[in-house]
């Protein structure tokens, strides 16, 4: 369990304080990993809009040759902004067996939008293009670390890590969007 | 509050605890009414928030 949250715990660190917490499950028991009690965890921000974050992972302790395999089983991530979740990444199949993939719902919206895989570091990023900002420089360093923790164990659901680290070239370590004359160009 | 993300383990209590105190603050439920609501297919919205942020937190005693 500690060794499945720590990268969290360092993605997490760059952009917030507060902590994970869990039950420690039974060999083939599931238990909820919250950030902050699932509350939103406000993020810093220069101006405009406040904008937060909640984050609760659903994980299932398997027996993996008598090594113990922390599962992913589901999550519910969102992204605040002025309050309202903008973005809320849900794949709940153990409470909605007929909503069985991932989804994101946008604007509160009742639409379910299928997704790939959404990892703490994608919320992340996408509250920064919200306008929330890191609060360390080693924010992308932190990312990437959790990310590779990720693909090191993940059965499914690795992005392409090539794509990932070009759009998070778009901010500078303070956060601060560098070059948007790509994206403009691009829509 | 710690200046890091801390890692905090829970005893089944304290789960039942922040489930029923979520979905008091929330929903004006108890963490048991919206169980058993759940459980009969009763939480008409669901998929939206907040009743999916107090579903998530619902102990798997519970389930």
């Amino acid at each position: 369990m500690a060794q499945f949250a720590e990268p969290l715990q360092r993605a997490l660190t760059a952009f917030a304080h507060g902590s994970l917490s869990a039950e420690v499950p039974a060999v083939g028991g599931q238990t909820t990993i919250v950030f902050n009690d699932h509350t939103p965890t406000p993020l810093r921000v220069a101006d405009g809009p406040p904008v937060a974050i909640s984050i609760s992972l659903k994980i299932r302790l398997d027996d993996r040759e008598g090594e113990p395999y922390v599962k992913t089983v589901g999550w519910s991530h969102a992204v605040f902004v002025d309050g309202v979740d903008r973005l809320r990444y849900d794949w709940h199949p153990f409470v909605t067996p007929l909503i069985p993939f991932p989804h994101v719902h946008i604007e509160d919206a009742k639409a379910h939008v299928p997704t790939g895989r959404i990892l703490v570091e994608d919320v992340l990023v996408a509250a920064l293009e919200y306008g929330a900002l890191p609060l360390s420089k080693d924010w992308k360093d932190r990312l990437r670390t959790a990310k590779s923790a990720f693909e090191a164990t993940a059965e499914w659901g690795i992005s392409d890590s090539s794509t990932g680290e070009h759009w998070l070239a778009r901010w500078d370590d303070d956060g601060q969007v560098v070059d948007d004359s790509g994206l403009s160009s691009s829509l | 509050m710690s200046e890091e993300v801390s890692l905090n383990f829970i005893s089944a209590d304290q789960a039942w605890e922040r489930f029923d105190r979520a979905a008091q603050d929330l929903l004006n439920l108890s963490g048991e009414e919206f169980a058993r609501r759940l459980d009969a297919g009763d939480i008409a919205e669901l998929p939206q928030s907040p009743s999916m942020r107090v579903a998530m937190l619902r102990p798997e005693e519970a389930a």
